[in-house]
């Protein structure tokens, strides 16, 4: 049966064809469409500072919601800025590009709750991991948390 | 000479220098191979395709005590070698084959491959704040600057049931090589075992 039906599949008129062809175009350009358009929705805030980079981000607050930059720790290229977001609050990882440019690379709700998640989820080198946890904490620490 | 020698001439230089270009050195495995390996490396080398590097020498600091009796140093041992990995132990004792107890280091390579775990993934849980171990190394996870102009990653060692072998792991001919000393043995040591690795390879011209 499968070999009759491909035979008269086959078997169409070169217009069937030529058809299909020219409608091929038109399903890729929607589906590279759709996975492009997913890919530009993810906002990068750039900056001269870590904290240039957050004033971008909280002025995507809606009227009315208090944001709050909590504590900034560097180390070489990487940045972790805390925040408050109305009554929720998190983190955004950054790191400075070639043109010494801040720009966000991750982020999360939350406290960050540990250096493996730099390597895990930010992608960043385990050595670079470990220096800005080390300085996170250290930082921490200074102000009086408890890690 | 015609027209058509200068051509042919031509066509055949301008294929050597193609040739030249594309001919690249290749590690074809150890120069030296100290008897204490011998045995295991005919074994890998029979059962791997990966070029094995070997060391000329090891710190006595990475060494254990040996048994009364003993005549050699330490005792080489493999229990995993196939066509995309092997891994050589360091025995302290003969017929220890890598058991905790009696093993004191470790030497492999694995084929890189888009399958492979980076070792920056492997390690990630050292960075963990729930992982505690009994005792850490003081010296931190670094870079280091191998023979060659090559870069290397230092694994500093844990305590946690037993110690964990600090290494270096580097890369070559897109094969990561490691090498380990279990206990807590410094950076430098780990290192002067990698150079002694490093400098210790033949090299063949491959196209």
């Amino acid at each position: 049966m499968l070999l009759r039906y491909s035979r008269k599949l086959f078997n169409r008129p070169f217009q069937d064809w030529l058809l299909f062809g020219m409608g091929l175009p038109l399903v890729f350009h929607f589906s590279f469409g759709i996975t492009s358009s997913f890919a530009q929705e993810e906002v990068v805030y750039q900056g001269q500072t870590p904290e240039a980079v957050m004033e971008q981000f909280f002025a995507e607050a809606n009227e009315g919601v208090v944001t709050r930059l909590g504590r900034v720790s560097i180390a070489g290229d990487y940045a972790i800025a805390g925040y408050i977001w109305g009554e929720t609050g998190g983190f955004i990882v950054m790191e400075r590009d070639e043109d010494r440019q801040w720009r966000n690379i991750c982020g999360g709700g939350g406290a960050l709750d540990g250096g493996h998640a730099l390597v895990e989820f930010c992608d960043i080198s385990l050595i670079d991991a470990q220096n800005l946890w080390n300085q996170y904490v250290e930082d921490g620490e200074a102000a009086g948390y408890v890690f | 000479m015609s027209f058509r020698q200068l051509l042919t001439l031509g066509s055949t230089a301008i294929l050597l220098v193609g040739y030249a270009a594309q001919a690249a050195d290749y590690i074809s495995g150890a120069a030296v191979v100290l008897p204490v390996f011998e045995a295991v490396y005919a074994e890998v080398a029979a059962q791997s395709d990966i070029p094995i590097l070997l060391p000329t020498s090891i710190p006595d600091e990475a060494l254990r005590e040996s048994e009364e009796g003993q005549d050699a140093p330490f005792f080489v041992s493999t229990e995993m070698a196939d066509a995309n990995q092997y891994e050589v132990n360091l025995d302290a004792i003969e017929g220890c084959v890598g058991a905790g107890y009696c093993n004191f280091g470790v030497m492999g390579a694995e084929r890189i491959t888009a399958d492979t775990e980076s070792v920056d993934d492997r390690y990630a849980y050292y960075l963990d704040p729930d992982y505690q171990p009994t005792l850490r190394s003081d010296e931190p996870i670094s870079e280091v600057e191998l023979s060659g102009g090559i870069t290397g990653i230092f694994i500093p060692w844990i305590l946690g049931a037993n110690y964990s072998t600090a290494k270096v792991y580097w890369e070559q001919d897109g094969i990561c090589y490691y090498v380990g000393i279990r206990g807590p043995v410094s950076r430098a040591i780990i290192v002067d075992i990698a150079n002694s690795m490093i400098e210790n390879q033949e090299f063949s011209v491959e196209e």
